[in-house]
């Protein structure tokens, strides 16, 4: 359903993606695996939109993404979670859910789903973000990204700095949200947690990708996770 | 960053003069001259200014500095060089007393219009759905858009709506202070002034600093007639001496 082709981009004159490709079904997590530097949050925001791709395809669900600004990505179905989370600090907690959506006034149902998702959300419903625990503005800015239906959600490092228990209720939301049928990409740093997670690992090394598959098969890939995982 | 957001005060002045002469009526004039200013103003925001808004603030100032000579050149044209002045409407035109001083009723109108204006435009950012969406892409432009808004066209809403309010304001204060060719650059200066002594971005800061213009100048046109211009600059000097950020200014993320 989301494809993404031989994909170029970069910053100014340098070069940074230089090959990425990866294929999601509806349902699946899918890990985008690879090192700090290897280009994980460079591929998130070409896909966006908010760098513009050099080379290559995007498209989602048939329809082409490459080349469309951020907004019109958005409106395709694409949900963003950024690394920085970017929650947006003076808005309220109910403000910020209420910008997931940018067709206007999200129905009352639809922040009940999400809140399911985060309960921890409900007793914050009108403390600004600004003053949100780490694991609680990751929270909110996941239930931001799908105030809109989403088809497809990016996730850039979730887990990054929050506590074991915190990183367990995100991946138990993701578990869930799959199973309703959301596309969900993933970047992570650690082996171990695309492990646990993903229905299949994409590993990115150096601006390409090295690597698709199963946990399983990459575990007998002895080559790919000394050269591009281990540290 | 807009050099020539006074000129639009200026030019609405100017328009209000022709509008109050042509049908008689200020209040025809305060309805519809803010309106046509806004509408040139957007005019020239989707023609030029619009592209500037990734080009960085020194690219913004040139255009803008350039587009208020235009302005202030165009203006001459059409109107002259000398100064015009409008009547106030003859249900303002009266003068009350206060503490022994006679004072026009009409900038008690003036008063009354500032507080309504910026009550109105704290309503607005505050309460709406614009106003939390226009608060959202200031704080966070790129997650704005990548959330499904188009960033463009809210810089765009928020362009005019300044206007509006700059040409509303350049209407309400002609029969008070009259309409002249050098009042836009007047107004830029104080602008700045109260901008930058209050704090970049801080509502708060530009109001405390415009209060206290007003009454510095106030008391100097009093007390000491010929230096009051010099005043607002020692307030600005004062201000930034002690914080040289402003009042509430705060350093950039
Ligand atoms: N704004 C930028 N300008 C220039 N180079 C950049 C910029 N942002 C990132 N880079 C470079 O692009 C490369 C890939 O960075 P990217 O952030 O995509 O990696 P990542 O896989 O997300 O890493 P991490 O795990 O640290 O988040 C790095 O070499 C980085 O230095
Ligand atoms: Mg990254």
């Amino acid at each position: 359903m989301f494809e993404i082709e031989n994909l170029q981009a970069g910053y100014g004159a340098t070069r940074i993606l230089e090959d990425v490709s990866l294929a999601a079904a509806a349902g699946e997590i899918i890990c985008l695996l690879g090192r700090n530097g290897a280009g994980k949050t460079t591929t998130m925001k070409t896909v966006m939109g908010l760098l513009p791709p050099r080379g290559g395809r995007i498209s989602l669900g048939g329809a082409r993404l490459g080349g469309l600004p951020p907004h019109a990505v958005a409106r395709r179905g694409v949900g963003y979670v950024p690394e920085e989370r970017a929650v947006f600090p003076s808005l309220t907690v109910a403000e910020n859910l209420v910008m997931g959506d940018w067709r206007g006034r999200p129905a009352p149902r639809k922040t009940d789903e999400i809140l399911g998702y985060f309960p921890r959300l409900r007793d914050k419903f009108g403390t600004r973000g600004a003053v949100l625990s780490g694991g609680e503005q990751q929270m909110l800015a996941i239930g931001r990204a799908l105030m809109a239906s989403p088809r497809l959600v990016l996730v850039d490092e979730p887990a990054e700095g929050l506590a074991p228990v915190v990183v367990q209720a995100l991946e138990e939301s993701f578990y869930r949200l799959a199973a309703a049928g959301l596309c969900i990409v993933i970047a992570e740093s650690k082996l171990a947690v695309a492990r646990r997670i993903a229905t299949r690992i994409h590993v990115m090394g150096k601006g390409r990708t090295v690597f698709a598959g199963t946990a399983a098969e990459l575990q007998d890939r002895h080559d790919i996770r000394r050269e591009f995982l281990e540290v | 960053m807009n050099a020539a957001h006074t000129s639009f005060y200026m030019l609405a002045g100017y328009v209000a003069t022709s509008i109050a002469a042509a049908t008689g009526s200020f209040w025809v004039a305060l309805a519809a001259a803010p309106v046509l200013v806004a509408a040139v103003g957007l005019a020239l925001e989707r023609a030029v200014l619009g592209r500037l808004y990734t080009a960085g603030h020194t690219a913004q100032l040139l255009l803008t500095v350039g587009l208020a000579y235009v302005i202030a050149e165009a203006t001459k044209m059409l109107w002259g060089d000398s100064a015009l002045s409008v009547a106030p409407p003859p249900s303002l035109a009266g003068h009350f007393s206060l503490l022994g001083a006679t004072l026009p009723v009409y900038h008690l109108f003036v008063i009354a219009a500032a507080v309504a204006l910026l009550g109105a435009v704290a309503a607005v950012l505050r309460f709406t759905r614009l106003g939390m969406v226009i608060r959202a892409a200031a704080a966070n432009p790129d997650m704005t858009a990548a959330l499904g808004y188009n960033v463009r066209h809210i810089y765009s809403a928020v362009f005019v709506i300044g206007l509006y309010l700059a040409a509303f304001a350049g209407v309400v204060m002609a029969p008070m202070a009259g309409v002249y060719p050098s009042m836009a650059d007047d107004q830029l200066v104080q602008a700045f002034i109260v901008v930058v002594a209050g704090g970049l971005g801080s509502l708060p800061g530009a109001f405390i600093v415009a209060m206290l213009l007003g009454l510095v100048q106030g008391f100097g046109n009093i007390y000491a007639a010929d230096e009051a211009v010099y005043f607002p600059f020692f307030v600005l000097g004062a201000v930034l001496l002690f914080r040289p950020l402003g009042l509430f200014g705060a350093k950039a993320a």
